[in-house]
C-alpha cells in the first residue's frame, strides 16, 4: 500500500465544481486541494479557492484514506464527502471534478488594471515552472480569516502539475510585505517576500505573477485545433493507400484496425499526460511499438509462408484477379 | 495489487491505472454497427447516394444531440440561427459532393480504382474498406427502399457513437478528460465486429452468396443449410457481392483474420505491400477521433460535428484534384467549387456563432 502511495501522486489537485449552466467566472467554484501528509491514514488538507465566483478563501479539513472520506469546515459549516475516482462527491450534492488541465487560460493580470485589482488572493503562475496546459507552476492564493484582505495566508500551488504543496504567510498591504514560511518544502521557516503590481516575490529567486483567467481560449483553441486535425486526417487517412492494390480490402482492413487498436494502446498508456519521470511513458510505448512490429510484420508473412503453401481452390482465384 | 487499489483510492491519475468504460465500448459498438451497413448499403443504392444519406443524418443526429443538450454537455453552440445556417449551407455542400463524377475515360489501377478519394473518407462515417462493393450497380425498386432505410440507421449509429461516453464526461460520473474514453472506444468497436464476423462466419461460403446482415436481423441457423434467402438482383452481382460478405466493414484482429482464411480456403489474398500504408491510414483515423473526442468535450457536438461531418470532404477532394487528379473536366471543378465554398462558409458561420455570446 504504501508503495502505491508513494509512485503515485496523491489526491492533491484542482478541483472545480460541476456546474449546470457554466458560470462566467472561470475560476468560479475551483480549488487547489494539498494532502499534509503522504502516509498517515487520517490527514490534515488545505483548500484554497473560492465558492461560485466569491472571494477567495481558504479551507480545512482532513481526509480518511481508509475510507476515502473527506470532512472540510466550509463557511457554512462542516461537510462531508467522498472522493470516487476523480471527482469528490459532497454529502450536500455537489460534486467537483480533478481538473487534469485547465479549462480556461491565464494571462498575467497586469499590475492590477483588471478586475482582479491589487488584491493577494486568487490564482498565480510561476513562469520558470509553468507549462501551458498543466497546473505545473500554478497555485491559489486565499486569506485564511474569511471576508479578510489582510493577515495570514495560505499558498497551494504545484510545481509539476501533480504534487500539490501548501504553505503558510502573512501579508501586510501597507507595505506590501509578505512572510512565508518554507518549512513544508523543505525551506527556511520564515522568508521574506513582497507583493507589488501583481508580482510576488518570494525570497530571491521565486517570482510569482498574479493571473487573470478567461473561459475562451484555451478550451475553445484546444477544440478548434482537434478539430483541424480531425478534418485533415479523416480526409488524409485513405491518401496513403489510394496507390496500392487491396484487393477486396480484407487484408488492408485488418492492418488499418491494428495500428488503430495500437493508438488506442498507446493512448491508454497515457503519453499525453504530464508525467514526471519518463518511464511511464517509455515502457508502454516500448512494449506497443513490439507489439505492432509483431502485428505488422511476423503475423502476414506467417500468413504468407502459410497461404503459400496450401493449394489453391478455384474459389479464392476466382474472387479477385482483375 | 495494493500499489494500484490505492491509486484507485487515491483517485489521482495514474499513468498504469486501466479506464475502461463500458459506455464508451456502447459508443464504439454503435460506430461498429453503423459502418457494418456500409456495404449492403453501397451494393443497393450506390455510394453516392449512401453517403449522401448517411452523411448528412450522421451530420444533423450528431448536431441535434449537442443541440437538444442531450449529452449534457454545458458548452454552448453559441448564436442558434447562425449555427443552423452554417449546418444548412454544410448539408448543401455534402449533397453538392455526390454530383461530382469520376472521370470515366480514365483508368485506374488501384484498387479504390472507382471509388475517388472524397468519397472513401468524407462526412466522418468510416467506410472502411467499402471499395470491394464499389461495382455494386443500383439495384431493384425494393432494395433501393431497404437500402435507405439502412443507410438512415446507419447514419443514426454513426451520429451517437459519442453520445454514451460524452453523457458519462459531462455528468462528470466518468474521468474528466476525453482522452481516457478513446480506448475504451475503439475496443468496442473490436469487440462488435469480432462478434458480428462470429455471426457471418456462419456462412457457408459455397452456398449462394448472401450480404451480410446489419445489426438486429439474427443469425443464419446453422441446422438450416440455405443461408437468409435475401433479394438477389442479378445473377452478374453475384461476383461482386461475393466479396462484400468477406469485406463487411467488421473492424479487424487476429481472429477475423482467420476466419477470413477459412473461408478462403486457406488461400487469403495479402497484399504486403499494404502493410506501411494501411497502418499509416490506421494510425492518421484513429488520431482523427481521437481528435473528434477532444473537440466534442471542449466546443459541445453541435459544434464539433458539423465541422468534422464537413471538413473532410474538402481534404480529401483537394487531395483528388491536386495530387491523384481524378476530378477532372469543367463541370466537375464547377461543382466542387460550389461545394467546397459552402462547406467552409457553412463552417465560418458555424465557428462565429461559437464566438456569440
Amino acid at each position: 500500500m504504501i508503495a502505491g502511495m508513494v509512485a503515485c501522486a496523491d489526491v492533491g489537485g484542482f478541483y472545480q465544481k460541476l456546474y449546470q449552466t457554466p458560470p462566467t467566472e472561470s475560476l468560479a467554484g475551483s480549488y487547489m486541494l494539498s494532502v499534509q501528509s503522504r502516509f498517515a491514514t487520517i490527514s490534515p488538507i488545505v483548500l484554497a479557492g473560492n465558492a461560485d465566483g466569491s472571494a477567495f478563501h481558504t479551507m480545512n479539513g482532513i481526509f480518511d484514506r481508509s475510507s476515502s472520506r473527506f470532512t472540510v469546515v466550509f463557511p457554512s459549516g462542516a461537510m462531508n464527502g467522498t472522493l470516487v475516482d476523480e471527482r469528490i462527491a459532497w454529502d450536500g450534492g455537489d460534486v467537483w471534478l480533478l481538473q487534469a488541465t485547465p479549462a480556461f487560460q491565464l494571462a498575467d493580470s497586469l499590475g492590477g488594471n483588471t478586475d482582479r485589482g491589487w488584491s493577494l488572493n486568487g490564482m498565480y503562475m510561476d513562469p520558470a515552472h509553468h507549462q501551458a496546459g498543466s497546473f505545473a507552476g500554478t497555485s491559489i492564493v486565499s486569506y485564511d480569516e474569511p471576508d479578510s484582505l489582510v493577515g495570514a495566508f495560505t499558498m497551494v500551488g504545484s510545481n509539476d502539475g501533480l504534487d500539490f504543496w501548501s504553505v503558510r504567510g502573512n501579508f501586510t498591504p501597507a507595505s506590501g510585505a509578505v512572510v512565508v514560511d518554507l518549512s513544508p518544502l523543505g525551506g527556511e521557516s520564515s522568508v521574506d517576500g513582497m507583493f507589488a503590481k501583481g508580482t510576488l516575490r518570494l525570497g530571491a529567486q521565486r517570482i510569482w505573477e498574479a493571473q487573470e483567467a478567461s473561459s475562451r481560449g484555451a478550451g475553445e483553441a484546444t477544440g478548434y485545433v482537434a478539430v483541424a486535425i480531425a478534418v485533415v486526417f479523416f480526409g488524409t487517412n485513405f491518401v496513403p493507400v489510394k496507390r496500392f492494390e487491396t484487393g477486396d480490402g480484407m487484408f488492408f482492413q485488418w492492418v488499418m484496425c491494428s495500428a488503430i487498436f495500437c493508438w488506442g494502446l498507446v493512448l491508454q498508456a497515457g503519453w499525453w499526460r504530464s508525467n514526471p519521470s519518463p518511464r511511464p511513458i517509455l515502457t508502454p510505448t516500448l512494449t506497443c511499438c513490439s507489439l505492432c512490429s509483431s502485428r505488422c510484420t511476423a503475423r502476414p508473412t506467417a500468413f504468407r509462408a502459410w497461404a503459400a503453401a496450401a493449394p489453391r481452390s478455384p474459389t479464392a482465384a476466382s474472387t479477385r484477379t482483375r | 495489487m495494493g500499489g494500484c487499489r490505492a491509486a484507485l483510492a487515491n483517485g489521482r491519475v495514474d499513468a498504469y491505472a486501466v479506464k475502461f468504460i463500458p459506455q464508451a465500448v456502447a459508443g464504439g459498438v454503435l460506430w461498429a454497427t453503423g459502418n457494418t451497413m456500409a456495404v449492403p448499403v453501397i451494393s443497393s443504392i450506390g455510394l453516392g447516394m449512401g453517403m449522401l444519406i448517411w452523411g448528412t443524418t450522421n451530420m444533423l443526429m450528431g448536431w441535434a444531440t449537442g443541440m437538444a443538450r442531450l449529452d449534457r454537455n454545458s458548452a454552448s453552440p453559441g448564436l442558434v440561427w447562425l449555427n443552423v445556417t452554417g449546418v444548412g449551407l454544410a448539408l448543401l455542400a455534402l449533397a453538392l459532393y455526390t454530383l461530382i463524377r469520376p472521370d470515366a475515360a480514365k483508368e485506374q489501377p488501384a484498387a479504390m480504382r472507382d471509388e475517388l478519394l472524397l468519397q472513401a473518407g468524407s462526412a466522418g462515417g468510416g467506410v472502411l474498406g467499402a471499395g470491394a462493393a464499389m461495382d455494386a450497380r443500383p439495384a431493384r425498386r425494393s432494395r433501393r427502399l431497404s437500402g435507405i432505410l439502412l443507410a438512415l440507421l446507419s447514419g443514426i449509429l454513426y451520429g451517437n457513437n459519442f453520445t454514451p461516453p460524452n453523457l458519462l464526461l459531462n455528468t462528470g460520473q466518468g474521468p474528466s478528460n476525453a482522452l481516457d474514453y478513446v480506448f475504451s472506444h475503439f475496443c468496442g468497436i473490436y469487440f462488435a465486429s469480432t462478434v458480428r464476423m462470429r455471426a457471418c462466419s456462419h456462412l457457408n461460403p459455397d452456398t449462394y452468396p448472401t450480404l451480410p446482415m446489419p445489426t438486429g436481423q439474427t443469425k443464419p441457423d446453422p441446422s438450416n443449410p440455405t443461408p437468409n434467402p435475401s433479394p438477389h438482383p442479378h445473377p452478374a452481382l453475384v461476383r461482386s457481392i461475393r466479396s462484400p460478405l468477406t469485406t463487411t466493414t467488421h473492424y479487424h484482429h487476429q481472429v477475423y483474420m482467420l476466419a477470413y482464411c477459412c473461408y478462403k480456403r486457406s488461400t487469403p489474398v495479402l497484399y504486403p505491400r499494404v502493410i506501411l500504408p494501411g497502418f499509416l491510414s490506421g494510425l492518421m483515423w484513429a488520431a482523427a477521433q481521437t481528435a473528434w473526442f477532444v473537440a466534442n468535450a471542449s466546443l459541445s457536438v453541435a459544434v464539433a460535428f458539423p465541422l468534422i461531418t464537413s471538413g473532410p470532404g474538402i481534404v480529401s477532394s483537394l487531395w483528388g484534384v491536386f495530387v491523384f487528379k481524378e476530378i477532372t473536366g469543367r463541370r466537375n471543378f464547377i461543382v466542387l467549387g460550389a461545394a467546397i465554398s459552402l462547406a467552409v462558409t457553412g463552417c465560418v458561420l458555424i465557428g462565429v456563432a461559437k464566438a456569440m455570446p
